[in-house]
């Protein structure tokens, strides 16, 4: 930026030849002899106002019209210059395209080969492991079977030696003829010492010891 | 998200995010990722989005990524083109980065693209360049520089007439 005094001030002679009248610079308030002046307004009849409008109305439609159609003729020239670049685009985005779809569809089919061959292994294996479920279920359930048949014969041979109300009578002659007196005591070695007061050990009471 | 906070902070950091190496297509809108979270041929699917998806977030921010997750029966990518093509990438049973590679061939720019639109990219954004279109019209806008010759004239030494001056 060059300031007016650095003209004004330089020592060799002026070249530049300056057309416009001095002015005062802006930054300089205004004159004191011009500081109440009021400058008169300019008096537009109204015909002529009506003509100017008339013709600026004019002129701005017809510019505008212009600017239009030469920002309409630059949007199409663009458009068609794009569309030849962009047809070449286009086919190599095609192309593109293309390929892309068929690495693709490789990589689909292979990877869905892959999976069916995990899904048989998987199938088998789950076949597998059903089978074994089911064996085991089935030895489990034949044990059990097993288990239950043994309960029943041995409970049908202990059977035989309940007391119905038939043998009733034979077997509380039995139990009468038979007393059995648990009334005794045993020691470390198994022996068996009777009791004394029950009338029973009179009788037997040779049969004192019997080893356990 | 707090500075080092959470899961794998570092997927959060900007390095990891700019060394991406998914950039999707101009024309691709939508990516979306469909996966299970159990299963072994589900694992690469969520190793992908768990690393990868925010790198690809970061790296095409028009695009929309969804994932859906435990809505299928295997684990696919699929892209949605602006044009309505759609791809579809089965990725049953594949590690994260058989993934990465396979979209980088087939759905990302390739490294050609790539490096012309980054020089493209340093061209308009290289402040040192100067001219229409650029940051500054005249490189004598710099500082330090020496100011154009039509605007104040050069240095004496410099200038023919008193450099040339025979007397």
């Amino acid at each position: 930026m060059i300031s007016q005094n650095t003209f004004l001030k330089r020592s060799w002679p002026m070249l530049i030849q300056c057309a416009e009248a001095h002015r005062k610079p802006r930054w300089l308030p205004v004159a004191k002899s011009k500081l109440y002046r009021i400058p008169k307004r300019p008096e537009v009849s109204e015909e002529e106002r009506l003509e100017l409008l008339r013709v600026n109305n004019n002129y701005k439609t017809q510019m505008r019209a212009i600017r239009r159609f030469y920002h309409e003729e630059m949007i199409k020239e663009k458009s068609t210059r794009d569309s030849a670049s962009s047809e070449m685009s286009l086919r190599l985005e095609a192309d593109e395209w293309e390929r892309c779809v068929i690495i693709n569809d490789k990589w689909n089919a292979q990877v869905a080969t892959e999976r069916e061959e995990r899904r048989k292994i998987q199938l088998a294996e789950m076949e597998e492991l059903a089978l074994a479920k089911m064996e085991a279920k089935d030895k489990e359930l034949k044990e059990r079977l097993e288990k239950a048949a043994e309960e029943v014969r041995r409970q049908k041979a202990l059977c035989e030696t309940f007391i119905t109300p038939d043998k009733l009578e034979e077997a509380i002659d039995y139990a009468l003829a038979n007393p059995i007196d648990y009334n005794y005591a045993i020691d470390l070695h198994g022996k068996t010492y009777l009791g004394t007061t029950t009338p029973t050990n009179v009788h037997k009471d040779e049969k004192t010891s019997t080893a356990v | 998200m707090p500075f080092m906070k959470g899961r794998t902070p570092i997927r959060r950091t900007l390095n990891y995010l700019e060394a991406g190496r998914l950039v999707l297509k101009d024309k691709i809108r939508i990516f979306s990722v469909a996966y299970n979270i159990q299963g072994k041929n589900n694992n690469g699917a969520k190793e992908f989005v768990f690393w990868y998806l925010p790198q690809i977030q970061y790296k095409n921010p028009n695009v929309q990524v969804a994932t859906l997750k435990n809505l299928t029966p295997s684990p696919f990518v699929k892209c949605y083109f602006e044009d309505g093509r759609k791809i579809l990438v089965d990725v049953d049973n594949k590690s994260k980065e058989e993934i990465l590679e396979h979209l980088i061939n087939t759905v990302g720019k390739s490294k050609k693209v790539l490096e012309a639109e980054a020089t493209m990219a340093e061209k308009k954004d290289n402040p040192a360049n100067f001219g229409i279109g650029c940051d500054r019209a005249c490189l004598c806008e710099v500082y330090g520089q020496i100011p154009c010759s039509g605007v104040v004239p050069l240095p004496k030494f410099m200038r023919g007439k008193y450099k040339n001056a025979t007397d």
